[in-house]
């Protein structure tokens, strides 16, 4: 196989200030993406999720570990810096933040061809293309930050990443500061670009409906470990932990008729990432527990295709949890939806 | 055009804004203890001779009867007379107000390019050594007082190295000065082509200068870098490092967010320095606009006093105009 990316066991520990203790960021994190496909990387906060978008883009040094893009080893990104130039993108949460306020937006869009020695001309270019594939007006060109909506700076923000054609950008929260409207519409423009340009996604998320929306399949983080890893259809109608489970039944679905029906419900607080339990992170919380998760982490078992779960009792927790088709529900409703608002899609009727 | 109208309408409110200020320092001036016309005659003056000099001075009206007087006489362009130089005060000020501002500018550029310069680079790396070192500074420049700060730079520099002139005024007793337009030395000898006046004004201004630079450079630097830390941790400065952006560009535009706050501080210094300098312009016998509204203090002279704060109060106002207007061209958002 030829992924995108491949990321293999990856630690990052972050020390802290005046003390000994580390902060267990991400624990022996395993992934890859295939090109033109959406991995979803869910998690409640503190999980770990954004920590591992920036290892990827170099924002973060991880502690351990290897990140690959196309087989090539990122933490020696220096010395691949001409073939991988703009080829891993970056879209922030904050639209607005992540924009610089005293930049014009034709500006911040060419913004990340300046490294690549494009001339003047191809930059030109290449930022009217990158404005129009987010179907901006090229008036604002010249406008900045502060007079565009956050829905708008976030396709601002889209567009500088796309502006190199890159083959995998880190979406990290990108629809999370928005109202549900531009959030549609941003889901909407994600997809098309993908299905335009064949960009893999890492879409980090903590809104479930949205992850099941995009994605093709999907990480669920606890604690800095991905307990469970497969298709996005397969985790969310049949998850397999107990984890994921949880997560899962506490979604609430932008649809009046759709709920979502779980047995699992998890008790307590997460915790504390600095003195990390011995055994599975989650044995604390957990229905299911036995006493060999409170000793042993349990390993990665492969369940399905491409589908893995860190849990000893996974079979129980499959045969427990019932299947559930409401997210498939949710899916059809939201496609229906968004076809009717064709021509142009929903993104283009609702400015 | 936004900004004419602006600029219009600021000016319309200098008149009452002005007005407020001199009825303010008119009624605190006047609440200080003491009686002009005894400390101008004297210990052996009449108690007939005192009413007499006090009918002449008006200071037997009514309080709001002086102030009318007062206000009036200013819309003539009559700011008093003061006792103690025998000289109207317009005079007075239009001499060493241009002396204070002279070394207020100087102190001010210096302590711009020590600020700036140390804030940037302790942002730059805020575990780095230079980042330790502003630190220590800016701690220091906030606690050490001017005045003994500028004994001990004179005792080096003139008392033991000999390298500065002595501490007397703003050139040489020998050097005749050039011929007054500005009023600023350092301006009117180049513009009367004296290189001599010119050279010797500098190295009069060189301690003074050091001084209020050095000290003040304090609160900018600490502003620039705490501004400068939060805009390289940004997510705008953080996405150009990560496409690989040159690391002085970042900087550059990270400056060029954080330039609001340090114009901000640098204008408030800057009406503050204009009395604020008044220790050192003593130390240095600058014969500056603060050093003559003290011993108008001192001394119930109260149209030095008066002026001062006329003054003062109409230079910090252009200051805060000019500011107003490098925020239009610095921030697009307020512009538009």
């Amino acid at each position: 196989m030829s992924a995108v990316l491949t990321i293999d066991n990856l630690y990052k520990r972050f020390p802290i200030a005046g003390s000994k203790q580390v902060v267990q960021a991400i624990n022996g994190v395993s992934l890859t993406i295939e090109p033109g496909e959406t991995l979803g990387l869910v998690g409640e906060s503190g999980s770990g999720k954004t920590t591992v978008g920036r290892c990827i883009v170099g924002l973060i040094e991880p502690t351990a570990g290897t990140i690959r893009f196309r087989g090539k080893d990122l933490a020696q990104r220096h010395q691949h810096k001409s073939e991988l130039g703009g080829k891993i993108q970056f879209v922030f949460q904050e639209p607005n933040e992540s924009l610089d306020p005293r930049m014009k937006i034709g500006d911040t869009i060419s913004e990340p061809l300046l490294p690549l020695k494009y001339d003047r001309e191809t930059r030109r270019r290449r930022t009217a293309d990158a404005l129009r594939l987010v179907r901006l007006d090229p008036d604002l060109l010249d406008a900045y930050p502060s007079e565009l909506s956050s829905g708008q700076q976030q396709r601002v923000g889209i567009a500088r990443a796309m502006v190199t054609e890159p083959e995998l950008v880190v979406l990290d929260e990108p629809t999370s500061a928005l109202d549900p409207t531009a959030r549609a519409e941003i889901i909407d423009l994600l997809r098309r670009i993908q299905r335009e340009r064949n960009t893999a996604y890492l879409f980090i998320s903590h809104d479930l409906s949205t992850v099941r929306f995009i994605s093709h399949r999907v990480a669920v983080m606890y604690l800095g470990m991905i307990v469970e890893q497969g298709s996005a259809e397969t985790v969310f109608n049949r998850p397999q932990h107990p984890y994921s489970s949880g997560l899962l039944s506490s979604v609430m679905l932008p649809h009046p008729h759709l709920k979502i029906e779980s047995t699992v419900s998890l008790k307590g607080e997460i915790p504390s990432p600095i003195n990390l339990p011995k055994g599975c992170f989650l044995a604390s919380r957990c229905p299911f527990v036995i006493d060999r998760c409170r000793h042993e982490m349990p390993p990665a078992e492969t369940v399905g295709e491409r589908h893995t779960v860190h849990c000893f009792r996974h079979s129980d927790v499959a045969a427990t949890v019932p299947a559930s088709d409401t997210f498939n529900v949710f899916m059809k409703e939201a496609e229906r939806i968004l076809g009717r608002a064709k021509p142009g899609g929903l993104a283009s009727s609702l400015q | 055009m936004r900004i004419l109208a602006y600029l219009a309408k600021r000016l319309v409110f200098v008149i009452p804004q002005l007005l407020g200020i001199v009825l303010v320092s008119f009624l605190l001036v006047k609440s200080i203890p003491g009686d002009p016309a005894v400390l101008m005659l004297g210990p052996t003056a009449t108690p007939s001779a005192i009413a007499a000099l006090r009918e002449q001075l008006g200071l037997d009206q009514p309080l709001y009867m002086q102030f009318l007087i007062y206000v009036r006489n200013l819309l003539h362009g009559d700011l008093g007379t003061s006792w103690q130089t025998t000289r109207p005060v317009l005079e007075d000020l239009l001499q060493r107000f241009p002396a204070t501002l002279e070394l207020v500018t100087f102190s001010l550029l210096l302590a711009i390019l020590v600020g700036v310069t140390l804030g940037v680079y302790a942002a730059r790396n805020p575990r780095g050594w230079v980042a330790r070192v502003s630190d220590l500074y800016g701690l220091s420049a906030g606690a050490l007082p001017d005045f003994w700060f500028a004994l001990v730079l004179i005792f080096v520099f003139y008392t033991v190295l000999g390298w500065a002139p002595a501490p007397l005024g703003r050139i040489d007793m020998i050097v005749i000065p050039p011929i007054p337009v500005t009023g600023i030395l350092t301006i009117d000898a180049l513009l009367a082509g004296d290189p001599e006046a010119f050279w010797s004004a500098c190295s009069h201004l060189a301690l003074p200068v050091l001084t209020l630079g050095l000290l003040n450079a304090g609160p900018i630097l600490k502003i620039t870098q705490s501004t400068m830390e939060t805009m390289l941790e940004s997510d705008f400065s953080r996405y150009e490092v990560l496409c690989g952006v040159p690391q002085n560009l970042v900087v550059r535009h990270a400056l060029r967010n954080a330039l609001p706050s340090i114009v901000t501080i640098i204008s408030v210094l800057y009406g503050f320095l204009i009395g604020g300098a008044v220790l050192v312009e003593i130390v240095f016998s600058w014969g500056g606009a603060g050093q003559y509204a003290v011993q108008g203090v001192l001394n119930s002279d109260i149209y030095p006093v008066l002026g001062f704060v006329l003054f003062s109060a109409i230079f910090s106002l252009i200051v805060y105009i000019a500011v107003d207007l490098v925020y239009f061209l610095l921030d697009p958002r307020i512009s538009n």
